[in-house]
């Protein structure tokens, strides 16, 4: 009941601290740079915040929460327009509302389809922020009652977990986060005071930024993919959509409200399994609409519940993405592993502080989720047409706007040419990791989470001894960590046979 | 099917990491043992896997076995843009580097009519500025500029 009122509380404070023209126009812009980045196809959310977070550090942190959370909430409903309109997702996570949006499309419903994902969109993701409040205070004397040993043992779980739900080959995921746990060892260990693997440079001494790295792998990487497309990333005439038509669709969504809550729970629950982004929960939903609705035989011809499905879950999975990230410090997805990295240049630290010294900025990010989404759904129910023209922008326009905005950010973090270089070196890294399919998502992850692993067991160590993995939470979190491993190896071996058969 | 070995590559690159995580690993050695500990915990196991992954990704279809380096060039493509980005900042600075990359890239790589280049060229140039100027970032001019005195 205490708690309940805290947070309460909190949520009052947050609401004060949000109540501003300041905060509403920062919030506005990263929404509308959200939507936009949603609809440029192949680059997403990661992208949207590797190229943010340079202007974040001359921000009060409420004003950047709003235009980071923002952009990054909203990116997902700009992507549905081109899933829609011309059957090319925005963004992965959009894959699932090509089935029947583009169906619609070719019907004529074309507008329809884009309201329902709009208004989708919006109540998924206050779905996802309200279910993100309401756990809060379930989560909240747990993470409080986690010391460093189990913390530590928190964070080798979430690496594991990430290698083995994530996309692509699993033995390459784990490799990629083991690079990514090396280069967080760079720079001044803080328990000997050793400078380490700075090779002789002064850059490298306080340890490998984040931002520059995050540029390289997500914003340069993107582009230098794009580098050998001369012409439009979509070549073809993208239809036109009617207001009329556009406001239908959004009565489709009160039509089938209860598909729409259910598919929003879906998409939170899904948020919360480490590495399961908005592809799978979007997946997952269709699958759910499909299962219950009426005639599931005619989904794939264009019927809108097949778009108010995988719409809501792809953007209610946010408020669940955020609860390990903020109460555990423990990002799931590498789009988590770069808001936590904001919110550690903003200052706070995510995890068991978070939620008791700093629980009116856990409830700004609450309330940024549920506004964001309401805002990126209107957004697309008024501009819908001449947001759909952005997809047509040519590379060769795209790559040096972008390539100079993202240098300019890496160069601004330290004010030093190194940061530039950092990035320029990670972007063709990440470029190759991309093409051979390793996950630069585990590699961020990795990053992240390295230090914290080190620092965690150094405290553990010097508190308990080596004995602290025999602590009863450690031990369990440390043989789930085993268990996994041998499944991964197993799953790995039993692959390879089939494959050989 | 039959299969042959071949260098690709995913398997040049695998080979390039195994070396990156080597080098980490010499140069670990001289450290005390707790700030050594972790690194090669997690470089071991990393060299292993890069090493792995080069002998497996070496063994490719008979059919496949000339497309082992085919695109290597698109890689040189990618590197000499990134080279250029970063050595024009070098040498003429934020603004400078920001107008002189996209009218190079814009005109000459990917044939954009005039009109297009200058336009598109010219609003990132005032961008960067404005950019460097609103957020309050040192000016850079260039190693060029710099060493004329500027």
């Amino acid at each position: 009941m205490i708690l309940g009122m805290d947070l309460l509380g909190a949520a009052g404070q947050a609401l004060h601290l949000i109540f501003t023209w300041q905060y509403l126009l920062h919030m506005l812009i990263g929404v509308t740079l959200g939507n936009i980045i949603g609809i440029i196809p192949g680059i997403g959310g990661n992208f949207t915040l590797a190229i943010m977070i340079p202007f974040i550090f001359w921000m009060d942190p409420v004003l950047a929460i709003g235009f980071l959370e923002g952009a990054h909430a909203s990116t997902a409903t700009g992507g549905a327009i081109t899933s829609i309109l011309v059957n090319v997702p925005g963004d992965a996570a959009n894959s699932a509302t090509c089935f029947d949006g583009y169906p619609m499309t070719k019907k004529g419903e074309g507008g329809r389809a884009v309201g329902a994902s709009a208004v989708a969109s919006g109540v998924g993701g206050l779905v996802g922020a309200v279910v993100l409040f309401l756990l809060l205070p379930v989560v909240r004397p747990l993470v409080l009652a986690l010391g460093p040993a189990e913390i530590f043992a928190l964070v080798l779980v979430g690496i594991t977990m990430i290698a083995y739900v994530g996309e692509g080959s699993t033995f390459k995921a784990l490799i990629a986060g083991l690079f990514g746990l090396l280069l967080s060892f760079i720079g001044d260990d803080p328990s000997t005071g050793v400078i380490r693997f700075n090779f002789g440079t002064t850059y490298l001494m306080d340890g490998l930024d984040l931002v520059p790295v995050v540029i390289g792998m997500f914003a340069f990487s993107e582009m230098l993919l794009l580098i050998k497309e001369k012409k439009g990333i979509i070549d073809i005439q993208v239809e036109k959509a009617s207001f009329a038509s556009v406001w239908e669709g959004c009565l489709d969504c009160f039509r089938h409200f209860w598909l729409l809550v259910r598919t929003s729970i879906i998409g939170t629950f899904v948020g919360m399994v480490p590495g399961l982004g908005g592809t799978v929960a979007s997946f997952i939903a269709y699958g759910h609409a499909k299962q219950t609705e009426k005639n599931p035989e005619t989904f794939g011809t264009g019927r809108v519940e097949g778009v108010i499905a995988p719409e809501a879950a792809n953007n209610s999975k946010e408020g669940g993405q955020l609860v390990p990230t903020i109460a555990f410090g423990i990002p799931n997805t590498s789009g988590m592993a770069l808001l936590l990295g904001a919110l550690m240049i903003l200052g706070l630290t995510p995890g068991p502080k978070m939620l008791k010294e700093e629980l009116p900025m856990t409830l700004v990010i609450v309330w940024t989720l549920a506004i964001a989404n309401l805002f990126a759904a209107a957004q697309v129910v008024l501009l819908a047409n001449p947001m759909a023209k952005i997809a047509t922008i040519r590379p060769s326009i795209l790559i040096p706007a972008v390539l100079a905005v993202s240098s300019l950010g890496a160069y601004a973090v330290t004010n030093t040419f190194g940061s530039v270089v950092v990035a320029g070196l990670f972007g063709v890294l990440g470029y190759e990791l991309k093409k051979f399919g390793f996950s630069r998502a585990t590699l961020i992850i990795g990053l992240v989470l390295g230090s914290i692993a080190e620092k965690n067991y150094n405290l553990s160590m010097l508190l308990f001894g080596p004995s602290f993995v025999f602590r009863p939470i450690t031990l369990v979190l440390l043989l789930g960590v085993g268990v996994l491993l041998v499944w991964i190896a197993a799953k790995g071996f039993l692959k390879k046979e089939e494959a050989e058969q | 099917m039959k299969t042959v070995w071949t260098l690709t590559e995913e398997s040049v690159f695998s080979l390039v990491m195994l070396a990156v995580g080597v080098v980490f690993l010499v140069v670990a050695q001289p450290y005390p043992a707790q700030s050594k500990f972790f690194p090669t915990l997690v470089l071991v196991p990393m060299i292993l896997g890069f090493g792995a992954n080069a002998i497996m990704s070496a063994k490719v279809p008979e059919s496949e076995r000339d497309k082992g380096m085919a695109k290597l060039p698109e890689l040189g493509a990618v590197v000499f843009w990134v080279v250029l980005l970063v050595g024009l900042m070098l040498l003429i600075g934020l603004v400078g580097s920001m107008t002189v990359f996209p009218l190079l890239y814009m005109r000459f790589y990917c044939k954009e009519s005039w009109r297009v280049t200058l336009l598109v060229t010219a609003f990132i140039a005032v961008g960067t500025w404005a950019f460097i100027t609103f957020l309050q970032i040192p000016m850079y001019f260039g190693v060029i500029l710099e060493t004329l005195g500027f």
